[in-house]
């Protein structure tokens, strides 16, 4: 975040920075987090990815780990960095998705998992509960 | 912008127009620049993007010059448009340091970047200093 003020977090309506909200059309606000440490070697082991960032950059990423996403909840969109030595698997929630009417496993691009080359980035979008689309 | 009312710029905390905010929400009001000339040849005479777009359609290009990203501050990304049908777009970071690390922008570990004609490249940032892009 580079531009101005946060709303007070919570879901109480208030006032907000118009610089900050600004700051947001200008793509300058998204949060964003790295560090991140991939894990395990398959999708129950891999590391659970949070909720509530746009940018996450993956910065250790050891032979065969991974990282799972958050929920597939429509109208989300998150970039996703791979800072680490090796290729990063990219899953789906470890946990079923439980926005379904019947909680299932996310997909991704129809399929279990996909890879990012080191030092490549994806955007991945969610127009559909359930389905994450990798770009 | 093309729905709604933005707010105004400033530090002030107001009401937001209900509209406007959907409109962000719904990928309608986006800021953003046409227009734009790229410059020179190498960093240091490149065509400096001010912060504050998230879209920058860059239509001028004679062969060999380019643009300058804004500063690489993480939570940010900003799409670079190379509107040119002819000339290929060089991008390099910042001309000057990053504020906050007191160096270099780097973009994807390199020093420069380069976008073809008519094609656009999404450069994001979550770590202060480091700008990424996909290379699929």
């Amino acid at each position: 975040m580079s531009v101005g003020r946060a709303p007070i977090a919570g879901s109480d309506e208030q006032l907000i920075e118009g610089r900050y909200i600004l700051g947001i059309a200008a793509g300058q606000n998204w949060l964003a987090t790295s560090g991140i440490v991939a894990a395990g070697t398959n999708h129950a082991t891999s590391f659970q990815l949070p909720s509530g960032y746009a940018l996450m950059e993956v910065d250790t990423a050891a032979s065969g780990t991974g990282v799972s996403l958050p929920p597939a909840v429509a109208g989300t969109s998150i970039m996703i960095y791979n800072n680490g030595a090796s290729t990063l698997t990219i899953y789906p929630s470890i946990a079923n998705n439980r926005a379904l009417a019947t909680p299932a496993q996310d997909t991704i691009n129809n399929a279990t998992s996909v890879t990012l080359a080191q030092h490549v980035s994806a955007i991945l979008f969610c127009a559909k509960t359930g389905i994450w689309a990798n770009k | 912008m093309t729905v709604g009312t933005p707010p105004q710029d400033g530090s002030d905390h107001q009401l937001i127009e209900g509209k406007w905010a959907r409109g962000v929400a719904a990928g309608q009001n986006w800021s953003s620049i046409y227009s734009w000339a790229a410059s020179g040849s190498n960093q240091a005479t490149a065509s400096q993007i001010q912060p504050g777009y998230r879209f920058v359609e860059v239509d001028t290009v004679s062969p060999g010059s380019g643009v300058a990203l804004p500063a690489a501050l993480e939570g940010t990304d900003v799409t670079i448009i190379n509107g040119n049908g002819t000339n290929l777009l060089a991008v390099f970071p910042s001309i000057i340091n990053n504020p906050r690390t007191g160096a270099q922008d780097t973009i994807a570990g390199m020093a420069s970047a380069s976008i073809a004609t008519n094609r656009y490249v999404t450069f994001i940032c979550a770590k202060n200093g480091v700008w990424q892009y996909p290379q699929l």
